[in-house]
């Protein structure tokens, strides 16, 4: 089992949607998955797989005992990907709590644990159950110092792996040298990136809907980091360039 | 080009001041006075420029940058001006 945890420091910069997608494009590879809900009170990966209506058990539930950890996983709309919800309440939730529910899940081949924003004790609780972390950033100058903190916290982890993910990209704005491309992020970040998801419109209606269509933009490049993860390796899908340069390790 | 290479320097700069803790402040008194030292040395033809950057290996490269007319001279180490 694969252990890993999607964070970003900053909020807003696709920690959720990243985690969701990654997650069915996973389990449609095959692989068992589970997705885990670490932002206690703030949850909103129910919303974004659209289970919330069949939400019964959260994790709190198996904390206190009224479920089994298994219980409380709510097969995804998309997939054969499960997800275990978040709780409103987080005074039952230490790390250590959050750390046994993760391992109870041996089963599987992936867990993949949807971070809180913030470094604060969320963030703690989150990266002390995972062995990787992924870390998710814009190419916006306060995402990037974020990420950054987050990177030089991680360090402090026994993680095995930490990866970069560049989330909405813009491609023009890359061609026209207005934006900061996922290489030259992964440059200033020291971290190679494994991720390149555009800017995608397709991304707001899959908010609502709860489903991404093929035709998404952006579905080919979830695609690239869903095997850039299964496969452990380092190549990226650019999306500004649209060829594949060769793999890192 | 330009403009990516401008947001990639101000980055690194922001990501190399929130590691190394260097305030505007700390920058400004810093780079006068190492312009202060050089003048001693030299006459100066554009205003010196310090830079601090951060390599992967975690060890900081600090570069300092200036034009001279020329190197100025003085008979012994007593004509340096004492602070």
């Amino acid at each position: 089992m694969r252990k890993i945890v999607v964070t970003s420091g900053k909020g807003g910069v696709g920690k959720t949607t990243v985690t969701a997608s990654l997650g069915r494009k996973l389990a449609l590879r095959g692989y068992r998955v589970v997705l885990v809900d670490g932002d206690v009170g703030l949850n909103n990966l129910d919303v974004v797989t659209a289970i919330e209506r069949r939400v019964v058990y959260d994790i709190s539930d198996v904390l206190m005992g009224k479920c089994r950890a298994f219980q409380a996983l709510v097969q995804d709309s998309e997939s054969s990907m499960r997800i275990l919800p978040s709780s409103k309440d987080s005074s039952l939730l230490t790390a250590q709590a959050f750390k046994g529910v993760v391992d109870s899940f041996g089963e599987f081949d992936f867990v993949i644990i949807d971070c809180p924003a913030g470094i604060e004790h969320g963030f703690h609780r989150a990266v002390s159950a995972a062995d990787e972390a992924i870390v998710i950033t814009t190419p916006s100058l306060s995402a990037i110092r974020d990420a950054d903190k987050v990177l030089g916290l991680l360090r402090s982890y026994r993680l095995s792996d930490v990866s970069l993910v560049v989330n909405r990209v813009r491609p023009d704005m890359v061609a026209k040298h207005e934006m900061l491309g996922a290489a030259e992020i992964g440059a200033l970040l020291h971290v190679p990136p494994i991720g390149v998801i555009p800017e995608d419109d397709l991304i707001t209606l899959y908010q609502q809907l709860g489903s991404v269509p093929d035709c998404a933009i952006s579905d080919r490049a979830y695609l690239a980091l869903a095997d850039n993860v299964a496969n452990n390796s380092k190549a990226f899908y650019d999306v500004t360039q649209k060829r594949r340069f060769g793999r890192r390790r | 080009m330009r403009t990516t290479r401008d947001i990639s320097k101000r980055m690194r700069d922001i990501l190399t001041r929130d590691k190394v803790g260097i305030k505007d402040g700390f920058a400004s008194a810093m780079t006068k006075d190492v312009q202060k030292v050089l003048s001693d040395y030299f006459e100066l033809d554009s205003p010196v420029r310090v830079e601090v950057a951060q390599g992967a290996d975690g060890k900081y490269a600090v570069n300092v940058s200036c034009t001279a007319y020329c190197i100025k001279q003085f008979d012994t180490t007593y004509d340096v001006k004492r602070y």
